[in-house]
């Protein structure tokens, strides 16, 4: 009893804590997956429009090549004068050198019957494979190579509303500006075109080509350090230190541009050198073509927000422990303190019992002596005396009552086998009491059936029956009667023997009928009833009945029945012969 | 494009005008026009003999006639914060460009960025109207980090092209102390950059500060779009240098400056000593970014005169310049001639000598000889540098002494001092430094 307290508050505890536990935990991943899921996500479409403003950079790029192809041919008349190409070169800050393959495959520019400045001649001993294999620059042939086809009308459906809108006017600014021609846009719609990525000088060289309408290859190649300065300023800066409005995305992440030799050829956002170094960027993204060997590497500072996040569930889960540990213990102190204080109340019934019990051993002793000593005439001493032996019989039987309710508690019940009769025992209880209860204006009506010599033990009966008896005179005296009904039966070899008590008082609910057993209840605390009482009779009776292998019922009488009333069943085993197994049998 | 297509229609309603202006009011036309001199160091030359001949090909902004009327312009600040730039040096750089705005008003356009790993906009472009707030943007720079040199001119360019007009100075001021370490970082690269933005009319300035940056880059990303250069020692000397910067910055006068150069006659260039430029056949070109007002920039053509008969005269070369006033916002031409004489007397040749010509040609000559031994030195042939500037020294010292020019003296002592100075291990990264900042200079006449 005292052990299993604690560890009941105990599982109170630790049953919802780890509930809370697993479920807090599960969460807790659960959120970290999303969270990172969506990051990725995040991430990618991040990566990924970083990459659809470079391939709108390289349209825009194009559009404009063709453009300027264009007008390179017009102005030209179709034969690419050295001049005006040059001059081109010049002015065109994007544009590297320009090449010119006629039709048959043959160099136009630089050209070939006149000399070349420094540029030219390096540019063309660095692309001489690839001007002698005029083939490269068939459509066919670039079909694998160049997703222009793919990515043109992906770029249409990007709502990037600057480029858009560049992109729109640029469009509007050529048709206004080349409308003389007949159909200009179509035109460029078949001009078979595409982009090279030729690697030359250690570097990625990009390159733009188109077939103008005469069948020539015009070619652009880009000045790379200026591509990837233009690049450059695509992307954002970093945000400035000490700026507050610097964005979340910022503060948590650095992107990374990577050129083709695996250099960092530039960096934004807010990651810390030294960590980014050494750890593995979060996601890579290689970009698409004419700048496929680069690719964007992504790097994530720690997150804080998961860390949180289980720093959170941490100390929930920490203050709601302590709380309910708190609780607990607060209530098992409270449990202990009030057992504490029972069996202190108990110990002391018990001491105060047993000093009561010599003193009044020595009163009825005494009272009897001189009710023999006492003359037949002394009328009324006679019955002043009764009354003081009965009363003192009363007494002895409370605090024989209060002395076997502790020894029961103490070491359980025990059972003293002996061979009599149980009707004559019941006669001589209800001997006992009937000057008590006739002083109540109680009747005994006893009908004894049981008068079969048997093994059992009187006195046990004996304090079963002092117990229904004197309930009966407490609460049942405007009764008028009490029945006791006493029968024995055989069952199966064993003699069972039956005592009904029955009184004709107020009765006892169904509700109470079995906290009346449970100890330290009372029928009715209320003082102004008159009626004294400990509360531990019929929780013993009924220890003593079940001691006796018996029971102890209230019955219930049917609703109907027009006369009120408490009807209490006692059983009891009481074998014919002698119950060896019987006197040692230890009890709950 | 735009430019191409326009100018010449434009060209064809204002030239009559232009004239017209010109015959009018002679004066004033003059007062606002760039200067072309073609002087032949030897207008007399020897006959019946092939000889190299120097010609001097001069350029001078006009005067700026009122101060108040100058161009605006459209500058970004490009600063290195990385790391290296720690303690005093970022607070004299912060302090030097904060001193350097304050020359700037209303009409001008400025944007500062500062680049470390990463590059921050610090200040986008924008109207130079609230001084106070641009000064505290600056003043939120720290140093840390390593140095994105590349993106941190892209960027800088970049704001310059929010604003970039032709008739805006337009320039990118780039001050770094150390090595780009992160992105391109090769010479070639930057070059190409800086040839990338000198087509857009974009130049960029470098500033070297201390001894841990790289003097190749500096002055070939300076080179490639006529911009200046200056190697800064001590961080102090900052703040007069983005003056003079600046100086020079607000006393543009002529913008887009193509000098081409036809050779006529079996005359063969050989060199253009100075500057980036491109010989096709017989024909040289090279440009300008900018004329600065009352500065005379100068190239200077080597040529080969083939073997002429006495008593002759001959068109040597032809001069075709053209450029963009920034007063009258026109696309101006200026074209000449220089002719030479061939005789058989001395001492006509000797008398017609132009001592000025020669003098420039002689400095170019032995600057480039001073290349070559910086060449030479870093392949590690430091006996050949060392002789290299010896032969030059001994060059300008016989130079110097025939046109008694105390310049010429005054480099020659240069030389050998360079030529000491060559042996000087732990010295010579200073020495390059130092040496290629005053190269540059001199190559492009730079006033400080």
């Amino acid at each position: 009893m005292k052990k299993r307290a604690p560890l009941i508050l105990a599982i109170i505890i630790a049953l919802p804590l780890l509930l809370l536990v697993w479920f807090g935990v599960r969460f807790q991943l659960d959120q970290q997956q999303v969270a990172a899921h969506q990051l990725n996500n995040l991430v990618t479409s991040r990566l990924q429009s970083i990459d659809q403003q470079f391939q709108e950079h390289f349209f825009l790029l194009q559009q404009r090549f063709i453009l300027q192809a264009q007008a390179l041919q017009k102005e030209t008349q179709g034969q690419y004068n050295v001049e005006s190409v040059r001059r081109f070169i010049g002015q065109s800050a994007a544009v590297k050198q320009i090449f010119v393959l006629s039709k048959a495959g043959e160099r136009r520019f630089p050209p070939q019957d006149q000399p070349l400045n420094q540029h030219e001649q390096d540019f063309v001993e660095l692309t001489r494979n690839l001007l002698s294999a005029p083939e490269r620059f068939t459509m066919s042939a670039m079909d694998p190579v160049i997703p222009k086809n793919v990515t043109s009308p992906r770029y249409l459906g990007v709502n990037s509303d600057e480029l858009q809108s560049a992109r729109l006017s640029d469009s509007v600014s050529s048709k206004a500006r080349y409308s003389a021609d007949a159909s200009p846009t179509e035109r460029e719609e078949e001009t078979p075109h595409g982009w090279i990525a030729w690697y030359a000088e250690a570097g990625l060289q990009q390159i733009f080509w188109l077939e103008d309408s005469d069948g020539n290859t015009v070619g652009f190649a880009l000045n790379s350090s200026r591509l990837l300065s233009d690049l450059i300023n695509l992307l954002p800066s970093s945000a400035v230190a000490g700026d507050a409005v610097a964005t979340e995305q910022e503060v948590s992440s650095e992107i990374r541009l990577v050129n083709d030799r695996g250099e960092l050829a530039y960096s934004w956002g807010q990651g810390s050198d030294s960590a980014a170094g050494v750890s593995k960027p979060l996601q890579t993204l290689p970009l698409s073509h004419p700048v496929t060997s680069w690719h964007l590497d992504y790097y994530a500072v720690a997150q804080p927000a998961v860390i949180t996040g289980w720093l959170g569930l941490f100390t929930l889960l920490l203050l709601l422990a302590v709380s309910l540990s708190t609780l607990a213990y607060w209530l098992y102190r409270e449990h202990s303190r009030e057992l504490r204080v029972a069996e202190q109340r108990v110990n002391f019934v018990n001491q105060v019992s047993h000093e009561l019990k010599t003193p009044l051993t020595n009163v009825r002793l005494y009272t009897e002596m001189l009710e023999q000593e006492l003359a037949e005439d002394e009328v009324v001493a006679q019955r002043y005396l009764g009354v003081i032996g009965s009363e003192a019989g009363r007494l002895s039987r409370l605090i024989e009552n209060v002395l076997s309710f502790s020894r029961s508690k103490r070491e359980g019940v025990s059972i003293r086998h002996q061979q009599g009769g149980v009707d004559k025992c019941i006669a001589q209880v209800v001997e006992l009491f009937t000057p008590v209860l006739s002083t109540r204006n109680l009747k005994i009506r006893f009908t004894g059936n049981a008068g079969h010599l048997c093994y059992f033990d009187g006195e046990a009966l004996e304090q079963v029956l002092n117990n229904l008896l004197s309930n009966c005179e407490k609460y049942a005296a405007d009764g008028q009667f009490v029945d006791i009904r006493s029968w024995q039966k055989e069952t199966s070899g064993i003699l069972y023997s039956y005592i009904r008590v029955s009184d004709f008082g107020p009765g006892v609910s169904v509700n109470e009928s079995e906290k009346l057993f449970e100890p330290f209840y009372r029928g009715s605390n209320k003082l102004t009833d008159g009626v004294s009482g400990t509360g531990i009779g019929l929780g013993l009776a009924r220890d003593l009945a079940r001691a006796h292998q018996g029971d102890l019922i209230i019955e219930q009488r049917p609703t109907d029945e027009v006369v009120s009333g408490a009807s209490f069943l006692l059983s009891l085993v009481t074998p014919v012969t002698v119950p060896t197994m019987m006197n040692d049998k230890p009890d709950d | 494009m735009n430019t191409q297509l326009d100018i010449p229609m434009l060209r064809r309603f204002i030239r009559p005008f232009g004239f017209a202006l010109l015959s009018l009011l002679p004066a004033l036309a003059q007062a606002n026009q760039v200067s072309l001199n073609i002087n032949l160091a030897t207008p007399v030359m020897e006959a019946e003999q092939s000889h190299r001949a120097f010609i001097k090909v001069s350029l001078e902004g006009f005067k700026q006639q009122d101060k108040q009327a100058r161009i605006p312009a459209n500058v970004a600040i490009v600063l290195d914060k990385s790391g290296s730039m720690g303690g005093d040096k970022i607070k004299y750089a912060r302090e030097a460009a904060i001193m350097a705005i304050k020359r700037l008003d209303e009409r001008d356009i400025v944007s500062v960025v500062s680049y470390d790993s990463k590059v921050q906009v610090v200040v986008p472009a924008t109207q130079v109207r609230n001084h106070q707030s641009i000064y505290n943007a600056i003043r939120n720079v720290h140093a840390n980090g390593n140095t994105a040199l590349f993106a941190g001119v892209s960027k800088g360019a970049n704001e310059l092209r929010k604003f970039l007009s032709r008739n805006k100075v337009n320039r990118v001021i780039l001050m770094s102390d150390g090595l780009a370490n992160v992105g391109p970082q090769t010479a070639s690269e930057l070059g190409e950059l800086g040839a990338s933005l000198a087509k857009e009319g974009i130049s960029v300035t470098t500033i070297g500060l201390g001894l841990g940056y790289n003097e190749d880059l500096m002055t070939r990303l300076a080179g490639f779009s006529d911009g200046n250069h200056a190697f800064v020692e001590n961080a102090e000397d900052l703040a007069s240098v983005f003056q003079y910067e600046f100086g020079d910055v607000l006393s543009v006068v002529a913008q887009g400056v193509n000098i081409e150069i036809r050779c006529r006659n079996g005359v063969k260039p050989i060199r253009l000593l100075g500057r980036e430029s491109e010989i096709i056949g017989n024909r040289v070109t090279t440009r300008l970014n900018q004329l600065y007002s009352e500065q005379e920039k100068f190239v200077i053509l080597e040529v080969e005169v083939p073997k002429q008969q006495a008593e002759t005269e001959l068109e040597l070369v032809a001069v075709n310049v053209s450029y963009n006033n920034l007063f009258t916002q026109n696309q101006e031409n200026l074209s000449g001639q220089s002719v030479a004489r061939f005789s058989l007397s001395q001492q006509e040749v000797k008398a017609a000598r132009d001592d000025k010509a020669l003098e420039a040609a002689v400095e170019q000559v032995a600057n480039e000889f001073s290349k070559n031994a910086i060449e030479a030195r870093d392949s590690g042939d430091l006996e050949g540098a060392k002789k290299i500037l010896q032969d030059s020294a001994s060059y300008l010292g016989s130079q110097a002494q025939s046109l008694s020019s105390p310049r010429l003296q005054e480099q020659k002592e240069e030389a050998l001092q360079d030529a000491d100075a060559l042996d000087t291990e732990q010295d010579w990264n200073k020495q390059r430094k130092e040496l290629k900042a005053r190269q540059y200079k001199r190559a492009t006449q730079q006033k400080y």
